[in-house]
């Protein structure tokens, strides 16, 4: 699969750090201050994917990646991949608006599916409320909180492009646990269903929305639905 | 849209208490049907759950209760629920649990619901278009909260 490598115009490489969801210690962020001169940088770029694209000479690569992997980071991934997912900073100790703890369930998607290949780019972004900091509506596979322990899924969305589009909206108040057997299912239809190196809002423009839903019942995990309505009646 | 650590419904929940009878005056306690204790149970969910929004919440609002409430009380609790909101606008979800307690208010003072644009602005325009009078006195209640707090 591709890496987050690319040849700037002036020689140089830009070189795409990637971390869970953009979260980067002091000690990390530390020893980057000490590496990049170390190895020569130009300088870095924040991106609006949450990583770090670092500007360095080429002669300079094996020192900087076995550097970064020193402080516990790594290399990001390119092309037609699960990409790192975005995150907002949304759990019990952070954002006040959160409506769940999606900080978390971002970075173990992000553990478990960066670097899957996919017929074309394939973006995730997890937000905890529906202000989406992290622009789900945007992304392949768009994740907003909806309280402590549900979630909606937005599907198709894009930004970057001349037709950049909305995801629609797939799976409403779903079990936050039951979001990694919808991935899954969106993925497996997705590879089944796209042709060659179609975007998933393509795919779904052909074929309907219909082949990447899982009926409710058949989800794992349960919304206490009735749970108001047994206290109201208590 | 809001989250729970923005949100002080305590003073809320105990001037709903106060105003619940408890079924004393009311001959016999109607629960679920009345708004008052409704309101109170979402004031009380809240505090228990720390969730900020009940699905459905909208459609369990007993809106068919005609029992008079005092006037004074309903208004004093709907300015107390307006300095709860956020003014969240398009972010506005009518579950939301502020706006279920301010409609129960609001269909106890003026027997319907007003329409909700996710600000207290536009909501104390409507109040005014809705009742003049009830409209005038809770634009002052609310700002007089507002200015001592």
């Amino acid at each position: 699969m591709g890496k987050a490598i690319f040849k700037q115009r002036n020689g140089v490489l830009g070189v795409g750090i990637v971390t869970p969801c953009g979260f980067i210690t002091p000690e990390q962020l530390c020893g980057l201050g000490k590496l990049l001169p170390e190895v020569g940088a130009l300088g870095s770029k924040l991106t609006t994917r949450q990583t770090m694209v670092v500007l360095i000479p080429e002669e300079a690569f094996d020192r900087f990646v076995a550097g970064i992997r020193n402080l516990g980071l790594d290399v990001g991934v390119f092309g037609d991949v699960v990409r790192n997912v975005k995150g907002c900073p949304g759990n019990g100790e952070l954002c006040h608006r959160s409506l769940g703890n999606v900080f978390e369930l971002a970075v173990e998607i992000q553990q478990q599916y960066m670097n899957q290949p996919t017929p074309h780019d394939f973006k995730i972004s997890v937000a905890g409320c529906h202000r989406g900091c992290t622009d789900p509506h945007c992304a392949d596979f768009g994740v907003i909180a909806t309280g402590p322990k549900t979630v909606e899924v937005f599907l198709g969305g894009r930004g970057g492009s001349r037709r950049p589009q909305h995801g629609q909206k797939a799976y409403v108040n779903i079990p936050k646990e039951s979001i990694f057997v919808v991935l899954d299912h969106v993925l497996d239809t997705y590879r089944k269903l796209a042709e060659d190196h179609e975007r998933l809002c393509n795919t779904i423009g052909r074929v309907g929305l219909d082949p990447f839903i899982i009926q409710a019942e058949k989800l794992p995990g349960t919304v206490e639905e009735d749970e108001f309505a047994d206290f109201l009646n208590s | 849209m809001i989250a729970e650590n923005e949100i002080n419904l305590q003073e809320i929940h105990e001037k709903l208490n106060n105003l619940c009878l408890d079924g004393e005056v009311c001959s016999n306690c109607e629960k679920n049907k009345c708004l008052i204790f409704f309101a109170k149970k979402v004031a009380s969910y809240v505090l228990t759950k720390k969730v900020t929004t009940i699905r459905q919440g909208m459609a369990m609002i007993p809106n068919h209760d005609l029992k008079t409430y005092s006037e004074d009380d309903m208004i004093e609790t709907l300015a107390m629920v307006l300095q709860q909101c956020k003014d969240c606008r398009d972010n506005h979800d009518d579950d939301c649990t502020i706006n279920l307690i301010r409609t129960c208010m609001e269909y106890a003072l003026f027997g319907d619901k007003l329409p909700y644009q996710g600000s207290v602005t536009l909501y104390l325009l409507e109040a005014q278009k809705s009742n003049g009078r009830v409209g005038d006195t809770l634009k002052a209640k609310y700002l007089n909260r507002k200015k001592t707090k």
